[in-house]
């Protein structure tokens, strides 16, 4: 009878210490719940900032990490360009966006803004290209836009108003053809003039395109001829659609008349196949087809270039679901 | 003493209608103004809109058009000039008074705006944009703006024109109406392009001088028709002066500020400048359309996109011919001289304009021209069968009586009857065509593709969507009113 008792015991004290585990042990969780959610911790952005057009790197550069408003944390970056931002965040599952300053006094102010997702950074390093601050006013903060760039002249001479004057002239003659396809006016392209620009090979000109935002980078360099200059342009494009800028002369140009800024038909048509593939970029497929219809207007006929953008804009337009026993 | 007061009435009238149509006026403004009064104008509608409707009314009579008591109205602005050749406003005054003075217009008025129209901080539109917009609260049929160009020892002048939305729908507007067993619609077209290049003329800048000078000659008022007559007044900026009479090349004009002379009003310009009119002339003979129905043919010095415009014109025209042989030679030859394989290239036999190839002007405007007349020229193959169908169950019917007729058995009650019967039938026969499902599915694969190459091309898309509708293809017209929706708003 005393056994019989004494083994009930025994199996009262195991179920009460079995109860008393899983209790302790719902404890826990939720102690690491609450404590993953609620509690900040410490979180590190790292990233790479460089000059936007000679890709060296930016040194004392000061970035700082916002939240709605207020300062997180703030860093400087070292001689080669590199920060890390340390700072306390309360760990959140659903995702947060945080803004990035990058200031220093030889560059334009850059902001960006960083997702944490799980309550952590969604890059592991984050890479910043800042704009040299006397570049600051070519660089237009939305629509499509062509910048034209500085233009070397022998020692001799000066020709620094050249991009304003190409910069008028391919307004009214580009503008005025897209125009007439009736493009809303919020979406058609502004010819910028930027003499500050000045490339020194063909990876900086690319440099230049991206850094400014620009569908179209112009730049060259000027030579006396027998009879006038001979201007030689090129032409880029921040969508990597020319490798390599592309050539074209003007030549014979009387350079002493103010008003000598006519380009030819083939660089109008490849300023306007780099803006044909900004509509692209940005989903806009019908304006995309009508830039290479206005650049098909000046040159008479579509190059192999204006064809494939054409085709490829075409081939992502609703008008394809019209065809009867077609695509 | 009634037929005296009717008489007295009508001359009344008649004095009246001439007073009203039979008037020529022109007024110069200056660009910058024009932009304050618009801005300030759309600040009105706002409050319009907020307040009741006799302050309304109040508000409207303000809405007043710049010149009121004309039927056409066009608009001619101060030519671009970047390189300050000085002769921008020259060439504007030539140009409104070429059309004003020498056009066949009855009762029109002309614009002439002074100032820039590339953009600037205060309006952030230009050129075309910048026009559509000064221009649009004016009901104004076409708008004539320009750019000097330096190049070498020569000045390059730029012509160009725009049709208003104004006279696109009132004038340059089309369609054709399909049987009510085909659903009733109409299918349209709209001329296009709309916003055109006219001209790009040269000349050495040596003539420059002597351009100024024969434009000059355009702005003083005489005291009589004669070159040495005395000069009594100069026409001002911002007053309307009107035509008040002609005596062979000469016109007698009154300015508002009341001040009264003659203006000379052909033979001022030399023969190097007179290619330099004939965009005024092309833009006269787009208001005679406009007025008369009538259009001239494009000239040698004009563009590609002016002789495209006149053929578009003519071959729209067409569409309503009494016969299919004419719709076929003066709608489907005409566009097709702009569309499909054998589209014509390279120099104009008859005009030597170059008429270049590829894409035509207009996009796929041709197309759609193209499409509408095959619709014509089929409906008209239906009605001629239904109606010979028709003729000949009248013809057995009107048989069969006459054999009651020989016995003596037909009253006039029957053969009014047969009468009414016949005009019933014969109205009746277009509205039961039914064309082909197979022919409608070519024409609107023919237009798709076009559409293609010119997405925006609400003509096109309309189109498309009443013959999809016709074909019962839901899917297909969903998508396609879609897409006229976002061309009408990508426009805005």
């Amino acid at each position: 009878m005393k056994k019989k008792k004494l083994k009930s015991i025994k199996i009262q004290r195991l179920f009460y210490l079995q109860n008393k585990y899983i209790f302790y042990c719902i404890l826990l969780n939720i102690f690491l719940i609450i404590s993953s959610t609620c509690c900040p911790a410490s979180q590190l952005i790292h990233g790479k900032i460089s000059d936007g057009v000679s890709e060296l790197p930016v040194s004392g550069a000061s970035i700082e990490i916002y939240k709605r408003g207020d300062k997180l944390g703030k860093a400087f970056s070292d001689i080669d360009g590199y920060f890390s931002v340390s700072f306390d965040l309360k760990a959140n599952q659903k995702p947060q966006v945080l803004t990035l300053t990058i200031e220093h006094e030889k560059y334009a102010k850059l902001s960006s803004n960083i997702q944490m997702v799980s309550g952590k950074p969604d890059q592991k390093s984050y890479l910043f290209s800042l704009l040299p601050s006397e570049l600051t006013t070519c660089r237009l903060i939305k629509g499509p836009s062509v910048t034209i760039g500085h233009f070397r002249s022998p020692i001799s001479s000066d020709y620094s108003e050249l991009s304003y004057r190409i910069s008028d002239t391919l307004t009214y003659d580009l503008l005025t053809r897209l125009q007439q396809l009736h493009l809303n006016p919020l979406l058609q392209p502004t010819f910028l003039a930027c003499d500050e620009a000045n490339p020194r090979g063909a990876n900086q000109a690319k440099n230049f395109a991206k850094v400014l935002n620009t569908d179209a980078f112009l730049f060259g360099n000027v030579k006396k001829a027998t009879k006038g200059h001979d201007v030689r342009i090129f032409v880029i494009d921040k969508y990597d659609l020319f490798l390599i800028p592309i050539s074209l002369y003007n030549k014979g140009i009387d350079l002493d008349d103010p008003a000598s800024s006519q380009l030819d038909s083939k660089t109008h048509a490849a300023i306007l196949t780099s803006i044909a593939v900004g509509y692209e970029r940005n989903n806009n497929f019908s304006y995309c087809v009508d830039a290479t219809t206005a650049a098909e207007n000046i040159l008479g006929e579509l190059t192999p270039l204006l064809l494939k953008v054409r085709k490829r804009c075409q081939e992502k337009l609703d008008h394809n679901k019209l065809l009867i026993g077609g695509n | 003493m009634k037929s005296i007061i009717i008489k007295i009435i009508t001359i009344i009238i008649i004095n009246i209608f001439f007073l009203f149509s039979l008037s020529y006026a022109g007024k110069t403004l200056r660009m910058d103004d024009e932009f304050r009064r618009i801005y300030n104008r759309e600040e009105l509608d706002t409050i319009q809109s907020n307040l009741n409707r006799k302050t309304s009314l109040k508000l409207l009579k303000k809405r007043l058009l710049h010149i009121p008591h004309v039927k056409f109205r066009v608009a001619v602005f101060s030519y671009e000039d970047p390189w300050g050749t000085d002769i921008g406003n020259a060439l504007a005054t030539i140009m409104a008074r070429e059309i004003l003075l020498n056009s066949n217009v009855y009762s029109l008025g002309v614009l002439t705006y002074e100032g820039n129209l590339k953009s600037d901080k205060s309006f952030n539109l230009s050129y075309f944009d910048k026009v559509e917009k000064l221009t649009k609260d004016q009901e104004v049929t076409i708008s004539i703006w320009g750019r000097i160009q330096p190049e070498g020892n020569s000045l390059v002048i730029d012509t160009n024109v725009q049709v208003s939305e104004y006279s696109l729908s009132n004038y340059f507007s089309w369609d054709l109406k399909l049987p009510k067993a085909m659903g009733g619609g109409a299918l349209q077209a709209h001329l296009k392009p709309d916003r055109i290049k006219l001209q790009r003329f040269k000349f050495k800048k040596e003539y420059k001088s002597s351009l100024i000078n024969s434009i000059n000659e355009l702005n003083l008022l005489r005291e009589n028709p004669n070159k040495d007559s005395k000069v009594v007044a100069k026409i001002p900026i911002d007053q309307v002066y009107t035509v008040i009479k002609r005596e062979n090349n000469w016109v007698y004009l009154k300015i508002e500020n009341g001040k009264e002379g003659w203006i000379i009003s052909k033979g001022y310009c030399s023969e190097v400048f007179q290619p330099l009119l004939e965009p005024a002339r092309f833009a006269a003979s787009l208001l005679e359309y406009s007025a008369y129905k009538k259009i001239s043919n494009a000239t040698e010095n004009l563009t590609n996109e002016a002789l495209a415009l006149e053929e578009q014109i003519k071959a729209l025209d067409a569409l309503n011919s009494e016969t299919q042989e004419n719709i076929y030679r003066n709608s489907i030859k005409r566009a097709l001289r702009w569309v499909g394989p054998n589209r014509w290239t390279g120099i104009d036999k008859w005009t030597k304009i170059d008429r270049g190839k590829g894409t035509p002007p207009g996009g796929a405007a041709f197309v759609n021209v193209k499409a509408l007349a095959e619709i014509a020229i089929k409906l008209h193959e239906e009605y001629k069968i239904e109606y010979f169908a028709m003729v000949e169950r009248m013809r057995e019917e009107l048989e069969y009586m006459r054999r009651q007729n020989d016995r003596g058995w037909l009253d006039r009650y029957d053969l009014s009857n047969m009468r009414r019967k016949t005009n019933r039938l014969e109205g009746a026969v277009f509205d039961k065509i039914v064309l082909d499902n197979e022919f409608i599915k070519k024409i609107v694969n023919e237009l798709a593709t076009a559409s293609l190459n010119d997405p925006n091309n609400v003509d096109v898309l309309k189109n498309l969507s009443i013959l999809y509708t016709i074909l019962n293809d839901i899917g297909r017209t969903e998508i396609v009113n879609m897409l006229v929706e976002k061309a009408i708003n990508d426009e805005l």
